[in-house]
């Protein structure tokens, strides 16, 4: 373990990997204090460029940005109420109830160094856990890892916002997307029209960049209405307002561990990540608390919670991505993306084939960690002047970017028209009330899910009875029953509502 | 409580967005099943496709289904309304978009300089409407920043404006 630590250091601390991780770090903080422009957008138009990096730079720089966000989007929540990531939605419930007491430095005193050892920990634990887990995923053969990609997609699916169908839709065309192009088993084109371009695929890059940066810029062209005024709270200026005293550290140590803990295990389930495990933690902390009167008017373990779990969850959910190849959320969908840009699956042979990738990448978020608190805490004031920034500047500043992004995968202006297409789809997609996320996870997982699942039938002679002979998949494949039968059995059980004969309803 | 509004099912955005997936879904059926679905071996090549446009068929189809049943659709669920207040500008939308096509359409012909200068000169001045002083600058830091970061930090080959006008 210590020589793999040793390893992972010598390879982070190197000076362009510390470049990379404080880029990572700062563009993170910028993206997570900018409402609307989260670290999926943003790593989704990086995403092209990180091909001419060398890997382990190009995750550490990604990795830091998504990290990174989780620290930009509390300053925003506490400072302006206006959350910056989804993640810090919760924080603006109490945290800016502190500030407008006169006790923001504390806030985001207590939510940053709550955030360092919540991410601290989550490293140690993905140190720990990972390597363990990777030697118990090479048991998994083909039947065992259809079924996890089954309850991943499923859990993707039932676990988001919003409507189910809907999330089904989406997680069926995303499967459709992942068809295009050459079958991997007989080479023959599916789906590409004679397309030169499409014989080898669509390209994660192209439909990311298109979905999250070109559909949000389509549907933000469309609205015109002025940003809302907000109350403004003083600043902290000193540092020494930002430190929390004795008796601040005596109310936030408990749930800063508790949110460590369970954003941490919330992190690794598909379709968890750091937006439910920050409201868990803020349910958890609300329910033990002796006096839960206090939350909602400032009480501090309703920022150290939440924020050690959507801290720790990031970390989390790099175990299922590193060991089984399997990403839990979009953006690990993403960074799946740019170990394929480079020819590398994360998986069970990854510690085996590039333990520098590895722990490389892990030791990273020890050292971002530490930029994160160094840089943050004395910079917000810095940070908080980026909100200023009018979004109908900074949409063809992005739309700039994707374009070159697109153009740079293969040079050629083709991949831009398709990207324009895929951001007609993110249109529609922000228009109808559909979410993104379930598209994006079942493309990258569909062409694994072919692979696993035509291998398991040919191995079988077309018998799906071998998933009842492989207890693990048998396990998953039940998981995947009572997820799905549960919320239909509510359903048909469900009281009908009384209506009128026309057809209106009565509450 | 009654709810008061009533529109159209069919103007509806679970309606809309079913029917084309549903036409989407068929489209897929249609296409899998040219190509072989299952032979001596086992699935080939056909085999996911059909599945995957078997759920997508099921799925809107219930959708749509679900949404005509419930026989009323509330304000905003209307294609038309954003955040069921404000009508949305779809001029706006068209144009933004049409520019951006056009940027697409002409980076390979003239080069990005070029192309990403007019871009981002007509989005700002004539759909943002922002100043001559504003746009000017923003053009001229965000192409210079980006011509140094992408082409000579990350060796981006983007077309050239000048040798192409030469």
């Amino acid at each position: 373990m210590l020589e793999n630590l040793a390893l992972g250091f010598s390879i982070s601390l190197s000076p362009e990997n510390l470049l990379f991780c404080l880029i990572g770090c700062t563009l993170g903080t910028m993206i997570g204090v900018l409402p609307g422009l989260g670290p999926t957008a943003t790593i989704a138009m990086l995403l092209s460029f990180t091909y001419k990096l060398d890997l382990t730079s190009a995750l550490i720089m990604l990795a830091g940005i998504y990290y990174g966000a989780q620290y930009g989007g509390t300053i925003t929540s506490i400072l302006l109420k206006l959350p910056g990531e989804s993640s810090t939605v919760v924080t603006v419930i109490d945290g800016h109830q502190m500030a407008l007491k006169g006790m923001a430095g504390k806030a985001l005193g207590v939510a940053g160094f709550g955030s360092f050892i919540a991410g601290t920990a989550g490293t140690l634990g993905l140190s720990l856990l990972a390597p363990s887990l990777a030697q118990a995923s090479l048991m998994f053969g083909p039947p065992e890892f259809t079924a996890l990609m089954i309850l991943g997609l499923t859990l993707v699916i039932y676990l988001g916002s919003g409507s189910t169908l809907k999330a089904v839709l989406m997680g069926a065309l995303g499967l459709g997307l992942g068809v295009i192009g050459m079958d991997h088993v007989t080479a023959s084109e599916r789906f590409t029209f004679g397309s030169q371009t499409l014989v080898e695929g669509v390209n994660i890059g192209i439909l990311a960049m298109g979905v999250f940066g070109i559909g949000e810029i389509f549907y933000m062209a469309e609205r015109t209405e002025e940003r809302a005024k907000r109350d403004s709270v003083k600043c902290p200026r000193r540092l020494m307002e930002l430190l929390p005293d004795r008796r601040d550290w005596g109310a936030s140590i408990m749930p800063i561990g508790r949110g460590t803990v369970l954003g941490f295990f919330l992190g690794i389930i598909p379709g968890g990540g750091a937006i439910i495990s920050s409201f868990a933690s803020y349910a958890l902390e609300k329910k033990i608390s002796r006096s839960p009167d206090r939350f909602g008017k400032g009480a501090i373990e309703g920022v150290a919670g939440p924020e050690s779990a959507n801290n720790s969850a990031v970390n989390g959910a790099m175990i299922p991505l590193l060991t089984l190849g399997i990403p839990s959320n979009v953006v690990m969908a993403l960074l799946l993306g740019a170990f394929m840009l480079h020819g590398v699956t994360p998986g069970p042979f990854i510690l085996k084939e590039h333990p520098d990738v590895f722990w490389g990448l892990i030791t990273s978020m020890y050292i971002g960690n530490l930029i994160l608190i160094i840089q943050n805490i004395p910079g917000i004031k810095v940070f908080v002047k980026l909100i200023e920034v009018p979004s109908n500047i900074l949409s063809p500043l992005i739309a700039l970017i994707c374009v070159i992004g697109a153009y740079s995968i293969n040079n050629n202006h083709v991949d831009v028209l398709l990207m324009m297409c895929f951001g007609g789809l993110g249109y529609f997609i922000r228009k109808f009330d559909y979410e993104p996320a379930p598209l994006l996870l079942a493309f990258v997982l569909g062409p694994m899910l072919e692979k696993s699942l035509r291998q398991t039938l040919i191995g079988s002679q077309g018998s799906l009875l071998v998933f009842l002979e492989r207890p693990l998949a048998l396990v998953l494949l039940v998981i995947v029953s009572l997820i799905i039968a549960i919320p239909i059995m509510r359903e048909i059980f469900k009281q009908p509502h009384r209506s009128t004969s026309k057809g209106t309803h009565i509450h | 409580m009654v709810d008061p509004e009533r529109k159209k099912i069919w103007n509806s955005k679970e309606f809309i967005s079913g029917s084309l997936l549903f036409a989407m879904g068929l489209f897929v059926l249609i296409e899998s099943l040219v190509l072989p679905i299952w032979n001596l071996t086992g699935p080939q090549e056909g085999f996911f496709p059909l599945l995957v446009a078997v759920i997508m068929i099921g799925a809107s189809l219930t959708l749509v289904y679900k949404t005509v049943r419930s026989g009323e659709i509330r304000g905003e669920s209307m294609l038309s309304e954003v955040g069921g207040k404000e009508k949305c500008n779809m001029p706006r939308l068209l144009l933004y978009a049409s520019v951006l096509l056009l940027f697409s359409l002409l980076l390979e012909r003239v080069g990005f300089l070029a192309s990403g200068m007019l871009f981002l000169i007509m989005i700002l001045k004539f759909v943002e409407k922002q100043s001559w002083k504003i746009t000017l600058w923003i053009v001229i830091i965000s192409l210079l920043v980006s011509y140094l970061v992408f082409v000579n930090f990350l060796g981006v080959p983007l077309p050239k404006t000048i040798p192409k006008l030469l």
